[in-house]
């Protein structure tokens, strides 16, 4: 879930909204929703990919939380 | 500030030099506690570019682009000095393989102005300000910027002197002009992008500039790219890399941080990363990228990735080596413009080096 983005010339800041279960055990454990943000520098236009990345893998980590977790 | 207030945001894109005095100020977290590099997609990761991400050991970041410094020459100059078709697909080989030195550089810069390809002055033509790049020249002598053992910074005053000589060189054979530091960037960009330099130094992610803003509509057609040639036979051929790398900071909970760490794990999937990559002319971080089709139908990030990346090392990460930086450049300024010889200037660069940075660096 994207909660908000906003880029500018001198920087791109991202903050995302990420709901996904924490925890290492098997047992079901309770969603929660953790707001992650994000800064990068750089002037040019493709440098907002450097957050744009980000909010990419808050979708897919929301989707496969657990495949991601350290084990 | 912000994150000594811890009010920084949680990512931080930044380059790898940021790495040693922000964990040393505990303002990042390792995140090799958070991830783990032994499995996709971290394991794929360059390990060059893991290191530079590293700081004593320890794993601070993952690299988000990695991006060289090329050596350039402009193809029909070369044609223009007698060079064959063969002869400019077999330059990066004899320059990787030391067989063709920064000396000769100045060498064919010299026949290209003396055949009036170029103006005076335009047959060698190096970045124009301050940068990186420039230690590439003192790897090119032999140098070595840190002892791998210690960790300290290291001075290698042969290798400096040798460095420093080979610019004075330049500009006393007049290929490179004595006042060329300063020279505006645009007019630099547009200048080696028209042909109307024979020979220069610059960066991977110039190639979108080139073909983009400048114009350029047939590169691999008028510029052939490799490493940095070796300087002599105590050198190598060479290239610098400035990584820019994802770090998780001190914000939040152990909670946060372990979000933000998988969030930059994913966001280095192969397929991910190489969005970037590709749109902004920079090199890949992963080995498998070479296999994605956006990245593996792309002449430049293909070519410059197979040619330029296996050979890269970087600045150190080392809190000590702005002032070493700063040193270097006020005795490379000096002897380029003929103020100090590249004796004296090698000396004053020690005497300033013993005076602030003492023990931490190791001077022979």
């Amino acid at each position: 879930m994207l909660a908000f983005q906003m880029f500018a010339k001198r920087f791109a800041l991202g903050i995302i909204g990420v709901g996904v279960s924490l925890g290492l055990s098997l047992t079901p454990v309770m969603a929660k929703d953790i707001t992650i943000q994000v800064w990068a520098g750089g002037s040019n236009v493709v440098d907002s990919y450097r957050v744009d990345a980000i909010v990419m893998a808050a979708d897919i980590l929301e989707k496969k939380p657990r495949f991601w977790v350290k084990t | 500030m912000a994150a000594e207030a811890n009010k920084a945001p949680h990512i931080v894109v930044t380059g790898h030099e940021d790495i040693a005095p922000w964990s040393q100020s505990g303002l990042i977290r390792p995140i090799e506690n958070y991830v783990d590099f032994d499995t996709w997609p971290l394991n794929d990761l360059f390990e060059n570019l893991v290191e530079i991400a590293s700081y004593e050991g320890t794993i601070y970041g993952v690299p988000q682009d990695a991006e060289s410094r090329p050596f350039f020459a402009w193809i029909p100059h070369l044609k223009g000095i007698g060079y064959s078709k063969a002869d400019i697909r077999a330059l990066p080989g004899k320059i990787l393989s030391g067989n063709y030195t920064l000396y000769d550089v100045l060498d064919d810069a010299k026949k290209m102005q003396d055949a009036g390809l170029v103006k005076p002055g335009y047959g060698f033509y190096p970045r124009v300000s301050k940068g990186g790049d420039y230690w590439q020249f003192y790897l090119s002598f032999g140098g070595e910027m840190q002892d791998s053992k210690s960790g300290k910074l290291v001075f290698d005053r042969s290798a400096m002197k040798n460095f420093y000589a080979f610019f004075a060189k330049a500009v006393e054979m007049g290929v490179t002009r004595k006042n060329h530091i300063g020279t505006p960037w645009d007019q630099w960009y547009s200048e080696v992008a028209s042909g109307k330099a024979g020979l220069w130094h610059g960066g991977t992610w110039h190639y979108s500039r080139y073909t983009g803003k400048e114009g350029l509509k047939d590169f691999f057609g008028n510029i052939v790219f490799g490493l940095i040639p070796a300087g002599d036979k105590n050198g190598r051929a060479n290239t610098i890399t400035h990584p820019l790398v994802y770090l998780v900071t001190n914000r939040g909970s152990e909670d946060d941080a372990q979000i933000a760490a998988q969030l930059v794990a994913i966001a280095s999937e192969p397929r991910i990363n190489t969005l970037h990559a590709i749109k902004s002319a920079h090199l890949g971080i992963t080995k498998s990228q070479q296999n994605v089709p956006l990245y593996a139908n792309n002449r430049w990030a293909s070519e410059a990735t197979k040619l330029l990346l296996p050979h890269a090392s970087a600045m150190p990460n080392n809190t000590n080596f702005s002032p070493y930086f700063d040193a270097m450049w006020k005795g490379l300024e000096a002897s380029w413009t003929g103020q100090k010889s590249p004796e004296k200037a090698v000396a004053d660069v020690e005497a300033e080096l013993r005076a602030n940075l003492g023990n931490d660096i190791i001077i022979r």
